[in-house]
């Protein structure tokens, strides 16, 4: 032992050691190493060359590269098909959203969504095609509308689709009322409007309080049209230039020329039913919404079908049959 | 004595060479295949194999050299490695030429022991006191693996730096 602690090697030892500690010490207080600085500037291109080799050498050839396309190719395809799926089915939960509350404002009414797929472009009243029909037990007569409101009825069905004209067409003969003054009308297409996205109010009385900005719904006396649907706003108050008749024009919150999502309601309550009661009864709203509930309107008005009666001196009128060949429908 | 310099030359030359290939081997991603998490510390062994054929002042040189190699591949400072190391070696030289026969079955048992010991105490230095949480699984999925699989190197290592001793010194 005695000659090891004598011995030269010993003693570069312990020199070598002191330096290494010395040189850690200034390295930890100066954090600044010298002697890592130095092995790491010779070590560091040997490094990388061999992480270059090492990187060359791990790189796929082509059969690889080939099967690895292939592959992803495959995923490829299969994700775009469930990407078009993820589309149809965000598109249609909105869409079936947008319903939701129609249906949970009015839970009486039995609603099928459905999705114009045909525009007649001989029809200038922008009458279309639903993809449902007879199977999905949609009927004629039965009203189309959106959540802004409604769009028109069902004239002819087959198995798979129904054929629907809408409010702008002259062949609408829908009873409305003036949700603020309570004025009553028939709202019917006019050629001159169609084209605008218009509809009118006929038959209104000359002592209207009719005003701009008044929201016009259905009255659903005669079992037609459910009570209370919008139909539009009051956009212009004017006179028939042949019959100096006043009528209003009506603009409906749902772009109907180019209305895509639309909703039938197949059952509601008093569908087919000539309401009796009185027109006081209905309770009107200057708010805009979707419906107003039937509990609160004129479902209780005596009245006939295509009868004008004055109550108390208000002329009320009645939802008409759309079409005068569907007799027996109505 | 001429010759004697040129061989010796020769010979820490061939060390030195073994050492920086194996180095970069080492440090080489990808190269070598991970053992449950872990890489093996090559130059361990390599220094303590050379450790076990040399005079202790050799021993002692490479040992450093190792062990700075080691600690900038670790963590890019000088530090625990190289230190320990450096000591170690010089023992193992010294006690190779001094009390025991340089043989498979004593070199082995020195180089894993040492080897073990080393891991344990970088462990104990790094992982324990510095109070990383769940140190006990880290122990277990990383450094038991780490120390077989060092320790594994150990014997091919000592085969081949006894080549390297036998053509090179003896003759």
């Amino acid at each position: 032992m005695k000659d090891l602690i004598t011995s030269k090697s010993f003693k570069k030892l312990i020199c070598l050691v002191l330096v290494l500690v010395l040189l850690l010490i200034i390295g930890g207080l100066t954090d600044n190493n010298l002697l890592s600085s130095i092995v790491n500037g010779i070590t560091l291109p040997m490094a990388e060359v061999s992480a270059a080799v090492s990187e060359e050498a791990l790189k796929p050839n082509y059969d690889e590269l080939y099967e690895e396309n292939e592959a992803l190719k495959e995923e490829l395809a299969t994700l775009r098909t469930q990407l078009a799926d993820y589309y149809n089915v965000k598109q249609e939960n909105e869409r079936l959203w947008r319903y939701y509350d129609l249906k949970a404002e009015n839970p009486q009414y039995d609603i099928l969504p459905a999705t114009v797929v045909r525009r007649d472009p001989n029809d200038d009243f922008y009458s279309f095609t639903l993809n449902k029909g007879k199977s999905d037990s949609v009927a004629v007569g039965d009203p189309v509308v959106t959540e802004n409101g409604i769009i028109g009825w069902v004239y002819e069905i087959d198995s798979f689709t129904a054929k629907v004209k809408t409010i702008l067409s002259p062949d609408a003969k829908v009873g409305v009322i003036d949700t603020v003054t309570r004025d009553s009308g028939v709202v019917s297409g006019n050629v001159l409007y169609a084209d605008k996205n218009l509809t009118t109010m006929t038959r209104i009385s000359a002592q209207n309080k009719l005003k701009e900005g008044d929201i016009v719904t259905t009255t659903g006396i005669s079992g037609i049209y459910p009570a209370g649907l919008i139909v539009g706003e009051v956009k212009e108050i004017a006179f028939d230039e042949y019959d100096t008749s006043m009528y209003a024009v009506i603009s409906p919150f749902e772009d109907i020329r180019t209305v895509i999502d639309v909703v039938v309601i197949t059952s509601f309550d008093g569908q087919g039913e000539i309401s009796q009661g009185s027109i006081e009864d209905i309770t009107l709203s200057t708010e805009p919404s979707t419906t107003i509930p039937e509990s609160e309107t004129a479902a209780e008005t005596e009245a006939s079908y295509e009868d004008v009666q004055t109550y108390e001196d208000e002329e009320v009128y009645f939802e008409q049959a759309p079409a005068e060949d569907e007799e027996g429908v109505w | 004595m001429v010759m004697e310099k040129r061989r010796n030359f020769l010979r820490f030359l061939a060390y030195s060479l073994e050492i920086i290939i194996l180095y970069i081997l080492a440090s080489t991603p990808h190269l070598l295949p991970e053992i449950f998490g872990s890489k093996p510390v090559i130059l361990l062994p390599v220094a303590l194999s050379i450790a076990v054929f040399e005079s202790e002042t050799v021993a002692m040189s490479f040992g450093f050299v190792c062990g700075v190699l080691t600690d900038v591949g670790f963590s890019g400072k000088i530090g625990f490695y190289t230190v320990v190391l450096t000591l170690l070696c010089f023992a193992i030289g010294y006690c190779a030429r001094n009390f025991f026969v340089t043989n498979l079955l004593n070199a082995s048992i020195i180089g894993i022991v040492s080897i073990a010991v080393l891991i344990l105490v970088h462990f104990w230095l790094n992982v324990s006191l510095a109070d990383i949480p769940d140190a006990g699984k880290y122990f277990v999925s990383h450094y038991i693996s780490r120390i077989i699989y060092t320790g594994a190197f150990f014997v091919p290592l000592y085969f081949l730096s006894r080549l390297l001793c036998s053509t090179m010194k003896n003759e």
